[in-house]
């Protein structure tokens, strides 16, 4: 007897709605009854349903091998050295967050608090002369605590930064992340002639707002509210002024405590309030006083899971019925790898992730970090992901074969990993190895933890969404260059 | 033990690999214990809260409903293990990484790879002159030798 033909590709699956989505390792995706889903997994497939999987690379026997290595390659390798370097200015702040990750209220104030000139410069000569190659664009973040506490060595460093670019033919975007509280119209003006993108923090209406962030002398709400309306106008009418340099819009962050999960609708409202186009829904991490406080302002996956499906599709039903337009931006990165498989460099989102690799996170006291969830761990367990010293004569080699580095690879590459390798959503998702050891100890625990639970259930909900021909047209339009 | 959880009965001929999998899958409420027990796979579930009242029948059916899930999904991995090979190594070795070959090295990666090429010659040198078995020669040389014999 003959053998019969294999026609069938490694794929990975999971029941939807009564049908079954499935992947393959090309970033294909297709649902099937189960009756068709059957015939698949028997190898029985018949005519009709082998032409309707050919052009997806799911029938062995008609695969383009150029097409699909390429397509492999550009998703999964086409990486360079990091070009995220990410300054940590000051490690206090003036505002008291009920979820901050990185322990920054104005109580935790003893030590050195505020990096030194001679660190930032270091941090930058370092991500300049031995990080980033000739005509490489890369960005420099500057974080805290709250950066502008530190304002003298910022104003210095954005100068230095402009000056080196120019003399150095590499292009630098700079980007700042502030609660607005100490923002001037001198210091604004500096930034925006700096070419800065500024990047803020907004939980909702002021009330919840105001009850995330408590802030030491007033409303952190109002704060916000009149600067991002400021830099809003500049934004807007940066082409009636002729300006030699461009503004950025400026954007915002939204962290989901127990007391957002209420008001999905009144968040969105007040983002587009503010003249944002972009929410990012982000649950918290639990890490720092979020940890601390879980029992308080923490929650289930499934709670947050639900809060998000609610914002999502309030949005949509805005953009949809009311011509109001607003991105949802970790659904809109997620997107871009389900419906055009391209990789937007989110270093969470990536297999493996880009702690140390396409990340490098620079301390107030020059000790450099994979990334920024490794410096806000406890001082004890934060040393296990230094790797390096911007006072020490590391080379780039010398940073990527460290330890660390290698483990927080080999950590979250999802085909090392026993479950995720068997998840229908691998070839979208990654993991943060350590947010993982945060949480277990171990950086090799994904499995079914919270952030897994998260990831799994809104990859649900856009799967679910995407069989509905409109709201699939909405999701395309979100992957545009726009984000 | 067993009273607080269910053990679940394998014949031998399934794969311990497949079975180890799914017993793992239960490792966030479980503690799973695996043995051989007359000539059969003992696989012994017991839940990490002791308060908790499992049904037993339930969980039963759900251990081996994802044990046929994973001996299908072994089944295609396996029928398909070459031609992912093949396919990833094609990505990896993909022919339109000249781009990133024409970037220029900067001074010290220059002196770097200068160093690897002297470390890696010196060990030919070295190499060479330990050679009892001819390995490094050429075609040539060692056939010529066999001639002049």
């Amino acid at each position: 007897m003959l053998k019969k033909e294999e026609n069938r590709v490694f794929i990975n699956w999971r029941k939807l709605e009564g049908d079954y989505l499935i992947t393959n390792d090309f970033g294909f995706f297709e649902y099937l009854s189960p009756s068709d889903f059957n015939k698949y997994q028997e190898n029985n497939i018949s005519e009709k349903l082998k032409e309707k999987l050919k052009p997806k690379a799911f029938i062995r026997t008609c695969l383009d091998f150029d097409a699909l290595s390429k397509r492999y390659n550009n998703y999964y390798f086409n990486r360079s050295n990091p070009l995220l370097h990410i300054l940590v200015l000051n490690s206090t702040c003036n505002e008291n967050c009920i979820y901050c990750q990185s322990r920054a209220s104005y109580e935790n104030n003893i030590g050195i608090s505020k990096m030194k000139w001679e660190t930032a410069k270091k941090s930058i000569d370092f991500s300049f002369d031995k990080v980033v190659f000739p005509n490489q664009q890369f960005t420099i973040e500057f974080q805290g605590g709250e950066p502008l506490l530190n304002w003298e060595v910022l104003k210095k460093a954005i100068t230095y930064i402009r000056g080196k670019e120019n003399n150095n033919n590499k292009k630098v975007k700079i980007s700042l992340v502030t609660n607005m509280s100490l923002m001037d119209n001198d210091k604004a003006d500096f930034l925006l002639r700096n070419k800065v993108s500024i990047c803020t923090s907004l939980d909702g209406p002021k009330k919840l707002h105001d009850k995330n962030r408590p802030y030491i002398n007033n409303s952190s709400y109002e704060e916000v509210k009149k600067w991002l309306s400021f830099f809003n106008k500049k934004y807007n009418s940066q082409d009636n002024e002729q300006l030699d340099y461009p503004i950025y819009k400026p954007s915002a962050l939204l962290t989901v405590s127990r007391y957002s999960l209420n008001y999905p609708q009144e968040i969105v409202d007040e983002y587009l309030e503010q003249g944002l186009d972009n929410i990012f829904v982000r649950p918290l991490s639990i890490i720092g006083y979020s940890a601390k406080n879980w029992n308080e302002i923490g929650y289930t996956a499934e709670d947050f899971v639900k809060f998000y499906e609610k914002v999502l599709k309030y949005i949509l039903y805005l953009q949809i019925n009311k011509k109001k337009y607003i991105r949802e931006k970790f659904a809109s990165i997620l997107l871009k790898k389900i419906l055009k498989f391209e990789s937007p460099n989110y270093v969470d989102l990536c297999s493996p992730c880009g702690a140390g690799t396409m990340q490098m996170v620079y301390d107030i006291d020059g000790k450099i970090y994979t990334c920024d969830e490794a410096r806000m761990l406890e001082p004890n367990e934060k040393k296990k992901f230094q790797i390096g010293n911007v006072f020490a004569s590391n080379s780039l080699s010398d940073i990527i074969e460290q330890d660390s580095v290698k483990a927080c690879a080999m950590g979250s590459n999802l085909e090392n990993r026993f479950v995720c390798f068997r998840c229908v959503y691998k070839p979208y998702c990654g993991i943060c190895p350590v947010l993982n050891y945060s949480l277990t100890k171990n950086i090799d625990n994904s499995m079914n933890n919270f952030y897994c639970e998260i990831k799994k259930g809104i990859f649900d909900i856009l799967f679910k969404l995407l069989r509905n021909k409109t709201y699939y047209e909405v999701f395309k339009e979100w992957t545009d260059e726009r984000n | 033990m067993e009273n607080n959880g269910i053990v679940v009965l394998l014949n031998r001929d399934e794969k311990a690999e497949i079975i180890k999998y799914v017993a793992y899958t239960f490792t966030n409420g479980f503690y799973v214990f695996i043995d051989i027990k007359n000539n059969k796979y003992s696989i012994n579930l017991v839940p990490k809260n002791g308060n908790i009242i499992i049904n037993k029948i339930k969980l039963e059916k759900e251990f081996l409903l994802r044990l046929k899930e994973e001996k299908k999904r072994y089944e295609i991995y396996k029928a398909n293990k070459g031609l992912r090979d093949f396919l990833i190594k094609k990505a990896i070795l993909g022919e339109d990484k000249q781009e990133n070959n024409e970037r220029v090295l900067t001074p010290e990666e220059e002196k770097e790879l200068e160093s690897i090429i002297k470390e890696v010659e010196n060990e030919l040198k070295l190499y060479k002159k330990k050679d009892f078995t001819n390995i490094s020669k050429t075609w040539e040389e060692t056939h010529a030798q066999k001639r002049r014999k």
